[in-house]
């Protein structure tokens, strides 16, 4: 059973359409990505899946 | 979206956002994480939604606000989450409360928005063990939501 945390790849030139979102782009918004409550929620959601897996239609819709 | 919601900021990558509630019980600072996980190379994001704590400077989701915007918090919880879904539409979001009430939350946040979400979004509700797509009238234990392809 292979977990990994996903590195994410993110462009910012598809960023600069920023019409195309509701959200107000600030680089003072931290990264809660070390935050030990958000890793505990993921760690949780991951036991959830490993139990009961994905559902096979959305899997498909990837 | 059409709800009232609070104003909303994002990082650069659209995994964290920040807002801030405002009512009787003062100006709290609430944060939503999209989390990225991969499990047997099935990627997904976990929605995590929490206060930020100014005394520990961590985030918790102990505490209860009482500041009477329970909708305005969800419709600003669930454009977030459309923001992102934006701007990642092959990614697979996951959500679920810490509490069986607090997923309820999600439940009605879904449910408010359904005649907007149910076209673009594929949403399925995990129910006795078994993962079903979304109905109105079901309470759900979790949730999966992935963009529809146009």
């Amino acid at each position: 059973m292979k977990i990994i945390d996903m590195p994410i790849n993110f462009d910012p030139a598809k960023k600069k359409d920023k019409s195309r979102f509701k959200a107000i782009f600030s680089n003072k918004v931290k990264d809660y990505g070390n935050e030990p409550y958000f890793l505990k929620k993921a760690k949780e959601s991951e036991e959830l899946l490993l139990k009961y897996g994905f559902p096979k239609e959305l899997l498909e819709k990837k | 979206m059409n709800l009232d919601r609070y104003e909303y900021y994002a990082s650069d990558t659209l995994l964290n956002f920040e807002f801030y509630s405002d009512g009787p019980n003062g100006h709290i600072k609430k944060i939503i994480r999209l989390s990225p996980r991969n499990i047997n190379g099935t990627t997904y994001f976990n929605i995590g939604f929490g206060d930020y704590q100014d005394a520990t400077n961590s985030v918790s989701d102990q505490t209860i606000s009482n500041n009477g915007d329970r909708n305005r918090i969800l419709a600003t919880i669930a454009q977030a989450v459309l923001d992102f879904m934006e701007y990642y539409p092959d990614m697979m979001v996951y959500a679920v409360g810490s509490t069986p009430a607090r997923t309820r939350l999600y439940q009605i946040a879904i449910t408010k928005n359904w005649e907007e979400i149910k076209d673009t979004i594929t949403v399925f509700g995990l129910k006795d063990g078994v993962w079903k797509p979304f109905s109105k009238n079901i309470n759900y234990e979790a949730f999966l939501g992935i963009m529809k392809k146009v």
